[in-house]
């Protein structure tokens, strides 16, 4: 469980259509027309008015409550929607709502009633009856596919992806709900095609912005990057239409080295921020080890989520980190990393259960995801759950063969620790230590070594204090909120680490492969032989 | 009877071009209703009689006494009035009805087509009944006819708003008659259903079931990048009118609905007719539609007498 840190980079949000309609992203950016200049109505619908007051008749008032479409004559309206409401003819909904609509009563949403699971069921119904009345609606099968990446159903949703793009080529909307599922689906290069091949690239601020942040992602420099460079300097677009542009571009200076740079472009980002520039501002302030000043409407927005767990957890506030995870999931269901974050603090805040019901609903959507089953590995070893453990790491060991992560290495020191073979714990977590600092990941290392203590006092072994001396001394280096609540646990607590009277125990027998890295593991039958 | 007053017109700023307008109007008017007549169009409110008085005939002040000149058309009687005051949502009304209705207005437009005319201002209170079952349209006052030029040519959409296509509530405009005039003509046949079945025009329903975002005075962009959204947007509103209709031809209805009401105006109308070349909006198959559709209510109401 060493998932507190990773690089993060802009990558297009992928939400239901009518959500993306309520942010900036929703702005045309390519052409500005005049708003068609509309006809002062009101003298016209005065004459119509005084005809009904003649005459009035359910037809007429239905009629009439057609100019509830235009605001302005909404006030004017009134004596009309309520001799609507009080016809004792049975109405049809639409005109009923129309009067309601009229005199500003909220219509009660069926969908308040039911709870996440029925809904979600409930929305692929309607979007599947949507598109059977018309079945060239790219949005519709947009929406669709979410939801089925959202189960894990990838090749339906690709299929359904595929479908909207043929019909909606140059939608900024398709164009990045495809690019955000390629990226889901492990496959950023065809995002980055996907991306670079639309029409409107070079016009369009958002798509220039995923297809910087996809090719910073796969480490490119990015052809586009130069010239979205120029742009964002040269005010060509609203500040709206470039927070995630200028976003992209900043990150790409921090990884280059340009930290002043960044600095500018992520200013230039947050002047009207939308909830992903926000999200990567306070990231890369955590990475820059920078203060940013946090403007308090940024984290208020309902879709800033994911910004919000950055700042509740960078701030130490492992409650609320819990509880806006939670919230990043509702918005981004198809997406691992907030369940994986989910999952991470419940560890931190050793509840095992809790850590393993996250990393199985983020499993729903992303089967293989690694970091997620090393995380639902180490909840069962927390809760002495050995056997299921294993069979998790040894799925997790051959797949990874030849290029072992340290995070399954940690893992299964973690297990050879709780089986009692002391030597071969330590042995695979310096292992993990080694390929953590290997790869660059220093906190994950200090919090690798401290949950190495942990496990050596839990196993009574005799370095076990030199080892929470070592682990302090990693974590004073590369501090990090996930070491300080292993290392406060394990040094402020000890009961906590006590070994339950009655943990399960294995029937099944198995050894590690050194030599050829694998979890062997004797068959077992149903019946003993 | 329809009456045009002159006195507003002569004490308007711009009197001339304003009497100028109202003119050319009645000339307009005139002059179509007479040739709908000559070509025997059945579904289109005859005229009788048309002509001027002047109320103040004797006044000596010439201005006074063209101040008191009114030009009036007298119709065909419809006894029972337009569809506003005809329409009810109870049960008690014959499911076929509603139906003839569509009927009507089908056929009408299809007769004005037929001979070049787009009416371009179809709503309820242009749709006139007769006797039982007989529908006409009226008020040929905003259409437009093919080869001549009409008064309201050059507005963006000439008739009346609550029932207009979307795309010119965005300043969009098709350059192809059929797409632009006769298009207009089978959305607003469209906008009937849903006025007859749902109590409300396509038109409104779109605005309520678009996003903020995308409405016509906030969307600052392309027709074409918001289209889309509409799209969607239509369906939702086929989705939510679909109740209204009786369940023995509800399928069909939510179907037609849909393909008249399209936002893309180059889609709109019939899919399979659209596909042809040259062969116009498929106006003939929603004719046969709901005369079979009428048929069979009538035959049902019959049954269970």
């Amino acid at each position: 469980m060493l998932g507190d840190r990773w690089n993060r980079s802009v990558i297009p949000r992928w939400r239901n259509s009518t959500i993306v309609a309520s942010t900036l992203e929703a702005g045309p950016s390519r052409f500005t027309p005049e708003v068609v200049p509309r006809p002062n109505l009101l003298p016209l619908l005065d004459e119509r008015l005084s005809e009904w007051n003649a005459h009035p008749t359910i037809g007429g008032a239905a009629d009439l409550l057609a100019y509830d479409q235009f605001p302005e004559l909404r006030p004017h309206l009134q004596k009309i929607a309520k001799y609507v409401l009080s016809s004792d003819q049975p109405l049809p909904i639409p005109l009923k709502e129309a009067a309601q609509r009229a005199l500003e009563i909220p219509s009660l949403d069926s969908s308040d009633l039911v709870g996440p699971n029925s809904r979600r069921i409930e929305e692929i119904h309607t979007l599947r009856h949507r598109l059977a009345l018309n079945p060239r609606n790219a949005v519709a099968y947009v929406d669709l596919a979410r939801w089925y990446a959202a189960l894990g159903r990838n090749e339906q949703a690709l299929r359904l992806l595929n479908i909207s793009k043929a019909l909606e080529p140059n939608s900024r909307f398709v164009i990045r709900a495809i690019a955000r599922f390629h990226i889901h689906a492990n496959d950023p290069e065809r995002a980055l095609a996907v991306v670079n091949h639309a029409v409107a690239l070079k016009e369009d601020p958002w798509l220039m912005a995923s297809s910087v942040a996809i090719s910073n992602l796969l480490g490119k420099s990015g052809r586009i990057a130069k010239y979205a460079r120029t742009l964002v300097s040269s005010d060509t677009f609203h500040p709206s239409q470039v927070p995630e542009l200028a976003s992209a571009l900043a990150t790409l200076e921090m990884f280059s080295g340009s930290q002043k740079k960044a600095r500018k472009l992520f200013n230039i980002a947050l002047v009207q921020p939308n909830d992903n520039s926000v999200a990567q501002a306070l990231w890369a302030a955590d990475h820059l080890k920078t203060t940013i000043e946090v403007q308090d409407k940024w984290l208020d927005d309902p879709l800033s989520a994911e910004a919000r767990y950055y700042r509740a957890f960078f701030g130490g506030n492992l409650e609320a980190a819990l509880m806006a995870s939670k919230e990043w999931f509702a918005d981004e269901p198809f997406s691992s990393r907030p369940m994986t974050s989910a999952s991470f603090i419940c560890g931190l805040l050793e509840n095992y259960e809790a850590m393993e019901r996250c990393c199985r609903v983020g499993l729903v959507a992303d089967p293989l995801n690694v970091g997620l089953r090393n995380n639902l590995a180490f909840s069962l070893s927390s809760q002495w759950r050995l056997e299921e453990a294993v069979e998790i790491l040894r799925d997790l060991l051959q797949e990874e063969k030849d290029a072992l992560s340290g995070h399954t290495l940690a893992n299964l020191g973690q297990l050879m620790y709780r089986e009692g073979f002391v030597e071969e714990g330590e042995m695979l977590y310096r292992k993990a230590l080694d390929r953590l600092k290997v790869q660059g990941l220093s906190t994950s290392q200090a919090l690798a070594m401290a949950y190495m203590a942990r496990e050596a006092l839990l196993a009574n072994a005799e370095n076990s204090e030199k080892l929470v001396a070592e682990a302090k001394g990693l974590a004073k280096e590369f501090p990090s909120t996930g070491v300080d609540v292993v290392l406060r646990s394990v040094t402020a607590s000890p009961t906590n680490l006590e070994v339950p009277s009655k943990k399960i125990l294995r029937d099944q027998k198995w050894r590690y492969d050194k030599e050829r890295n694998l979890l062997l593991i004797e068959e077992s039958r149903p019946f003993k032989e | 009877m329809k009456a045009m007053d002159f006195h507003a017109a002569l004490l308007s700023a711009d009197s001339v071009a304003k009497l100028q307008e109202i003119t050319t109007r009645i000339q307009y008017e005139r002059s179509l209703l007479e040739y709908c007549g000559v070509r025997g169009l059945s579904r289109i409110v005859r005229l009788l009689e048309s002509g001027n008085i002047f109320f103040d005939d004797s006044n000596p002040d010439p201005i006074k006494r063209a101040a008191s000149r009114v030009d009036f058309f007298i119709f065909e009687f419809a006894e029972h009035g337009d569809l506003r005051r005809h329409i009810t949502f109870n049960p008690t009304l014959p499911g076929s009805w509603k139906l003839r209705v569509l009927h009507g207005i089908a056929a009408a437009i299809a007769q004005l087509h037929g001979v070049g005319v787009a009416h371009q201002d179809i709503k309820p209170s242009n749709v006139l009944s007769f006797e039982t079952d007989k529908f006409k349209i009226g008020d040929l006052g905003r259409s437009s006819r093919e080869g001549y030029t009409a008064p309201t040519d050059q507005n963006l959409f000439p008739g009346d708003r609550r029932y207009s296509p979307p795309e010119f509530e965005y300043g969009h405009t098709v350059t192809d008659r059929v797409d632009r005039r006769l298009g207009s003509d089978i959305f607003m046949l469209g906008s009937m259903i849903s006025f007859l079945y749902a109590g409300t025009s396509a038109s409104y329903l779109l605005v309520t079931e678009t996003p903020a975002a995308y409405l016509p005075g906030t969307w600052r962009g392309r027709y074409e990048d918001v289209l889309p959204f509409l799209v969607d947007a239509q369906a939702r509103c086929a989705q939510k009118i679909a109740s209204s209709f009786p369940s023995t031809c509800a399928d069909k209805m939510v179907v037609a609905f849909m393909q008249l009401t399209h936002p893309n105006p180059l889609l709109r109308g019939h899919p399979d007719t659209r596909s042809m070349p040259d062969k116009g909006l498929g106006i003939d198959r929603y004719i046969s539609l709901f005369n079979n559709l009428a048929d069979r209510a009538e035959i049902a109401e019959r049954a269970s007498r």
